[in-house]
This record gives structure tokens, sequence and C-alpha cells, in this order.
């Protein structure tokens, strides 16, 4: 049997200064079945949204009127409430955006679709970040989902080979919270 | 002292509310999401004519000689709409044309030129593709757009994107 996902549930903000955008994005959402989505066209007040209301989901182009969107996005990952920390990000990307778009997936997103979005794509990013049991890492510079999961991929899982760090030694605990907290020497 | 690293196993909500009772499969949800984008189609296609007009501006309020670099990325920034809408609507010739308008603006930030000539090229090509415009026939859009490539070739414009030169059609 096929599998079902209920986006009904769903609250979403998309913060896009391009208008169409938004609209095609939107409608989209709604097809899907999700019709709570609420739309931002800059950075600005997209932080206002995000602290007033209780999103499940940003989508979010990379380049807003107002700042880049790797601003934004450093700033959801910064955020005192865990439900805007551990927020899935999907970043939309134009096809002049190529300088962006590395710095923007370092900021911490999920994922990243190209412009214009379809729907295929946007339905497999979303369904994806819903499958994927995907730590965080809260790092000296970076903050975001582990990027050890690459879209599409099954997950590699928690432990992390020996071989990744190199030189380094690695030591890995688990604090009471369930943390695992992991030190580089 | 050793850099410190915190893995937070973290609850996926998105992924919960997803798996609810009831929901739509793949299938459905990607052909109702179709039939909704294209309850816009009349609307966004009639606003392409404006776009262009609106990157026609630009260059004419230069003068139709030098173009600042805030004036670029301005226009670099409305023909993303224009992508947005040639992409989601099919219109593939005018998609070819924004994003060498694109691989251009981006060339001439990139090397300082400023000149409006190249970019007034281009914006007449898109005039010359744009939806309700005179159909262009295979060989017409080959020269046109070879046109433009000579255009990139005079200024040293890259693409941005090299892999999609591959997926067009071969111009002369």
């Amino acid at each position: 049997m096929e599998e079902r996902f209920n986006f009904t549930r769903i609250s979403a903000l998309i913060v896009d200064g391009d208008r169409y955008s938004t609209g095609i994005v939107s409608q989209i959402l709604r097809g899907f079945g999700l019709s709570r989505h609420f739309i931002s066209t800059n950075g600005a007040d997209a932080q206002k949204y995000l602290a007033a209301e209780k999103f499940d989901l940003l989508i979010t182009e990379c380049m807003l009127p107002d700042m880049n969107a790797g601003t934004l996005v450093r700033w959801v990952r910064r955020h005192s409430s865990v439900r805007v920390r551990y927020m899935p990000v999907v970043m939309l990307t134009g096809y002049a955006d190529v300088s962006h778009i590395t710095a923007a997936r370092d900021s911490g997103v999920n994922s990243v679709v190209r412009k214009p979005v379809a729907p295929t794509t946007l339905f497999d990013h979303i369904t994806w970040s819903a499958r994927t049991e995907r730590p965080f890492i809260e790092a000296d510079g970076y903050i975001g989902p582990c990027r050890r999961f690459r879209f599409g991929e099954a997950s590699p899982g928690f432990n992390r080979r020996s071989t990744d760090h190199g030189p380094d030694e690695t030591t890995v605990q688990r604090t009471d919270d369930g943390v695992l907290e992991e030190t580089v020497t | 002292m050793g850099k410190c690293c915190k893995i937070i196993p973290v609850k996926n909500r998105l992924g919960q509310l997803l798996r609810t009772p009831g929901g739509i499969a793949r299938g459905e949800a990607v052909a109702a999401a179709g039939t909704a984008v294209e309850t816009l189609r009349a609307e966004y296609v009639n606003a392409i004519p404006g776009e262009i007009g609106a990157l026609e501006s630009i260059v004419m309020a230069s003068g139709r000689r030098q173009i600042p670099v805030s004036q670029l990325k301005a226009m670099l920034d409305r023909a993303g709409r224009l992508l947005t809408l040639s992409g989601t609507f099919g219109f593939d010739l005018l998609d070819e044309v924004v994003k060498r308008f694109c691989d251009l603006v981006v060339g001439m930030i990139e090397k300082d030129i400023g000149d409006a000539a190249p970019v007034d090229v281009h914006l007449r090509a898109m005039r010359l593709v744009c939806p309700g415009g005179p159909e262009l026939g295979e060989n017409e859009a080959d020269h046109m757009l070879s046109g433009l490539e000579r255009v990139h070739t005079h200024y040293g414009i890259q693409r941005l994107h090299p892999e999609l030169a591959e997926q067009q059609p071969q111009v002369e």
C-alpha cells in the first residue's frame, strides 16, 4: 500500500520576496492538503512571525530583500524556543544564486531546492525530512541538522566512524538529557 | 582545550504530524498541487510582459549607456521572477533567454562591465519569445540563441550552470 502523508495539521511559513514564487508554493502546499500557511516577503517580518506563531516548516528563498536567508536561518537555529530552533527548513535557490548556496547551506538548512519549485520536488523534500531521524549538531561554527545526511539517502545512523575524524581524538559522552557531547582534542 | 560538538537527538515533529491517520499519497498530492498551480496560469502568464517591462525601465533609466552595479543587481532579482514564471508554466525558450540574461548580468557584475548594449539585446530577445509574441521557428530560435552566445563570447561571459548548456538544443 502506498505511503500516505497527512499535511492538514502542518503549519508552514513561506518567506520570499518574489510574489509569484510565494503564490506557486502556496498553491502546491494547498494541493498537498496543507491549508495553514503564512507568507512573509522579507526576513524581518519572518522573524516576527516565527517568534509569535507556531510553525512546523519554514520554506525560505536564499536571497531575501532585506537579508540573505543564511542570516534568518542562523537566527532560527539559535532561537530560545526548541520548536523554532529545530524546525525543518527548506531553502529555495534561484538560477543566479550560485555564489550564495554554500553559505546558505552552511547556515543550517535541512534541504535545498532549486526554483522554480515543482510539486514532486517539494513533496519529496518535505517527506524526506519527515522520514529521516536526523540529529542536530551544535558546534562552534555550525548549528543545524547533521550534514552527514544527504537528500534521498537513508539515515546513516547516529554512530560516527572513527576514520571520519582524521588524526584528532574524539570522546563522545551521553549527558543525562540524552545529548551526545563530542569532544575533539 | 578541545572543541566541543553536541549531537542532539531531535523529536521529528514534522514526521509525527505527517504520519497521523488520513493523508494523501504522493501521486494524488502532486496531481492536486499541479491543478492548484494551474489556477494561477492566466494571471501569472499575463504578468510576464510587465516583468520584462520592469527590466526595460531600468535600462531606460540608465539612458541606454552605462548601468550601475546596483541596477544590474536589481535586474538580476527581477529576472528571478521571470524564471519562476517561465519555468513553472513551460515557456522553455523564454526560460533559456532569461537564464542567458542572468549569466550575462552576473558576468557583467563580476567583470565590472556597465555597458547597456548587451543587456538591451537580451531584453529584445525576451520580447521576441514572450508569450503572446510571434511564434519562432526552430531555426529562428537557434539563430537568436547563437546571437546571444556571440554577445557572451565577446564579453568573455561564462554560463552560471555549464551543465545546463548540454541540455539545450545545439546552436551553431
